[in-house]
């Protein structure tokens, strides 16, 4: 036996034609780098995680294990 | 049907119907593989806790979701109560309302008007080029030993076993109430 990894997706549907990236996909990252780096490209301090990204736009809920970026 | 939205750590999650994969022939990236239903049972506790991913992660940067990259950009939730009904594996994924919003769209509007979305497995078996025909289907390989690594959703590619084949986010036992989207458009 031999172990081998599989993607179960069809080599039958449009995926063998060119990758893949959805125009309505978001990742929320920026182009140069990851967006959690610890300072922004312009060296105005912290850029927020994604996720404290999002809780800042919502009303800054406090994450449960890391401090905030206010913290610092 | 319904969609319940739970919480799972301090977040809100789609809780959605999913059949993974079934019995037989599935033409994936290894060629046509025969799995087994005692190979799927088996293999029921360890796809709990796996990520639930937009596409397979093997599209952007490594095979394996378990990669922070891969959880950053892809990921939208995690596979719970995995169990066999039949000869489908079926689960619940669990996806992360705020992330599916931001990850991808078309994902979000699958669950909300409850249509069928593709999907597909990403494991690791063990193959031992055993050939054999089941269901009328030829197969080169047959998986042993399936060790899981994640769930993508395709929204706009075809699953090896694909919703035609019995599988499907948002696919449940009352799945002829459920309006069957076309596979490839969105």
């Amino acid at each position: 036996m031999r172990e081998v990894y599989v993607c179960n997706i069809s080599p039958y549907g449009p995926a063998d034609e060119e990758p893949l990236v959805a125009p309505t996909m978001n990742f929320g990252q920026p182009e140069n780098g990851p967006r959690n780096a610890v300072t922004d490209q312009k060296g105005h301090g912290p850029a927020p995680s994604p996720w404290n990204a999002g809780q800042a736009t919502t009303g800054g809920e406090t994450p449960l294990l890391a401090p905030t970026w206010d913290s610092y | 049907m319904r969609i319940e939205i739970k919480d799972l750590e301090g977040r809100d999650h789609f809780v959605v119907p999913t059949v993974m994969i079934t019995e037989g022939v599935h033409h994936g990236s290894q060629g046509p593989v025969f799995y087994p239903i005692e190979e799927l049972r088996q293999s029921v506790p360890f796809w709990n806790g796996k990520p639930v991913v937009v596409y397979h992660p093997s599209m952007y940067v490594s095979q394996w979701a378990g990669d922070p990259a891969i959880f950053n950009q892809q990921k939208v939730g995690t596979i719970f109560n995995t169990r066999l009904d039949g000869k489908r594996l079926k689960a619940e994924a669990w996806i992360d309302v705020e992330r599916v919003r931001r990850v991808d769209q078309r994902v979000l509007g699958a669950i909300h008007n409850r249509q069928m979305m593709e999907v597909s497995t990403g494991l690791v078996f063990a193959g031992n080029d055993q050939y054999g025909v089941f269901n009328g289907k030829h197969y080169q390989t047959v998986a042993h030993n399936l060790k899981p690594d994640h769930l993508a959703i395709l929204p706009d590619q075809l699953g090896a076993c694909s919703i035609a084949d019995g599988a499907g986010l948002v696919r449940n036992d009352a799945w002829e109430e459920v309006f069957i989207a076309p596979a490839l458009v969105f």
